[in-house]
């Protein structure tokens, strides 16, 4: 558990430190969305685009912001380092994806204003946009990670890691846009929740094993 | 034969299935046309390494 | 006898004498096959002749999830026994799997078009079967993205078993996700049961098509042995 606070504090600084990399992510995250509301036919009913023009442009902005946190660990050795020094591979991605999370992440949650004012939302569909990105970016940023963990070593063609983990975000997508779907929304709400909790644990270990294997593979 | 015989008949259902039956094999046939290629590549590229 | 053809040079004896029987048998199983669909099966009540593209269609299907089945089968013992033919038989199937996946898509959208009027829908069957396409070409990308193969092999064991876990997940959110879209109406495929004179043709068909997948395997496993054999001898003069 101590091992495990100090790498976390050792992530954070290492992301405070580096603050360009939220700077850029937000950026990026306002800029395509604006992107997409310029490849848009009808303006008028602009407030139907919402969640998939929200959840692409947050998954890829998600993808791209993971290999950050590890490609200058691997580059300059302190990712065999640290697993040299004793830390268990799974204590090291764990740090890694909660350190993404707090530092990119929540702070993310506060550029929802923005989308509100870009898509003429209702507060209401805020607060539920915002629920299902706390409940739904953990699993996110754990599957992200492991792509960014998959392509750390090509040095060419690196879009193989947007094809081989686009598929395993179909669940979540599917989870977090047909939240209000349904006859009564207020019943169903809560168990939209309860599912992508659920998906974050099934995710977890699988996440946290599969990293595991592919650290020791890299640092062989 | 009967069954044969109606099926030619039936025109537009007919070529629904040909070209299904058709496309199937096509697919099967060029993997293995295309696995075949690649063996005997391999195979004389093999056969010129051993003996330099 | 499993044991034994583990070791790669014997299965590469085994497999140039099983491969041409693998290939005859196969082709005379397809000639019976088609003459069982083509001759000797009836149209069927609701479907009339289309119904024949199923002796093909479900074959194919079957053997889309067994091939992934296989994958998974040896990433895993690949990762726990570190064996590398289990590699290799995995390598060797993801291409094959993805043509027998493309074709269920293919024949399946022809047989919707007749049957359903449309040439796709967002069913859920549908939708999994692509997905799973979407994996297999994720499979062949990244065992062709390494430099280093046996780093390309373990990478894609780990995904192919990630993938197996998720697998279920993504088939039951699209299942639960299509229903909510749409009402189930097209599950035409689930018929209470079959005459026997469509069974023979389909099992005939499907036996065929096992053929023809084991003599497809068997080849690029020997491709794959022989890609090996060159890069350890250019490994070899390398270090000389």
């Amino acid at each position: 558990m101590k091992d495990f606070f100090k790498l976390l504090k050792r992530e954070i600084r290492i992301c405070m430190n580096n603050s360009s990399i939220f700077f850029s992510f937000s950026t990026f995250f306002i800029t395509s969305s604006l992107i997409f509301v310029f490849a848009l036919d009808d303006l008028t009913n602009i407030i139907v685009f919402y969640k998939p023009v929200v959840w692409v442009v947050l998954i890829f902005s998600i993808m791209l912001v993971s290999e950050n946190f590890l490609h200058e660990d691997y580059s300059d050795g302190s990712l065999k380092e640290l697993q040299f020094l004793g830390f268990s591979e799974e204590t090291i991605f764990l740090c890694k994806s909660l350190a993404m999370w707090l530092i990119i992440l929540i702070p993310a949650v506060f550029l929802m204003p923005i989308i509100l004012i870009f898509f003429k939302l209702s507060y209401n569909d805020v607060l539920k946009l915002f629920l299902n990105i706390f409940i739904s970016t953990p699993s996110l940023t754990l599957i992200s990670l492991l792509s960014a963990l998959f392509s750390i070593q090509l040095k060419r063609n690196k879009i193989v890691q947007f094809v081989i983990i686009l598929p395993f975000f179909i669940p979540i997508v599917i989870f977090t846009t047909t939240s209000e779907n349904f006859a009564e929304p207020s019943k169903y709400f809560g168990d939209q929740l309860l599912i992508l909790i659920g998906i974050f644990f099934i995710t977890l270990p699988v996440c946290l094993y599969a990293g595991k294997l592919i650290m020791r593979e890299i640092n062989k | 034969m009967n069954y044969f015989i109606n099926f030619i008949k039936s025109e537009d259902h007919f070529s629904y299935v040909l070209s299904s039956y058709l496309i199937v094999f096509l697919i099967i046939f060029l993997i293995f046309i295309f696995s075949n290629i690649k063996t005997k590549r391999l195979e004389k590229e093999l056969i010129n390494l051993s003996k330099k | 006898m499993i044991f034994k053809l583990a070791n790669p040079l014997k299965f590469q004896k085994f497999t140039e004498k099983f491969q041409p029987v693998t290939i005859h048998l196969a082709l005379f199983l397809l000639v019976i096959g088609l003459f069982f669909s083509f001759f000797n099966s009836p149209p069927d009540y609701l479907q009339g002749e289309t119904v024949r593209i199923m002796y093909i269609h479900v074959p194919c299907a079957w053997f889309s999830l067994m091939i992934y089945s296989i994958i998974v089968i040896c990433s895993i013992s690949s990762l726990v026994l570190r064996h590398t033919l289990a590699d290799l038989i995995s390598r060797s199937c993801a291409p094959i799997g993805a043509c027998f996946t493309i074709a269920t898509l293919v024949t399946g959208s022809i047989w919707g078009k007749p049957t359903w009027g449309t040439w796709w829908v967002w069913d859920a069957r549908l939708t999994s079967v692509l997905i799973l396409f979407i994996i297999y070409l994720g499979l062949i990308i990244i065992n062709n993205s390494y430099d280093d193969k046996s780093k390309a092999d373990k990478y894609a064991s780990i995904l192919a078993v990630v993938g197996a876990v998720n697998l279920p997940i993504i088939k039951w959110s699209v299942n639960w996700w299509s229903t909510l879209h749409q009402p189930a109406s097209i599950s035409k495929l689930s018929s209470p049961s079959i005459d026997p004179s469509m069974l023979v043709p389909l099992f005939i068909m499907t036996f065929s098509f096992f053929f023809f997948f084991i003599s497809i395997l068997l080849i690029r496993l020997k491709g794959e042995i022989i890609q090996r054999k060159i890069d350890v001898i250019k490994y070899n003069r390398v270090e000389k």
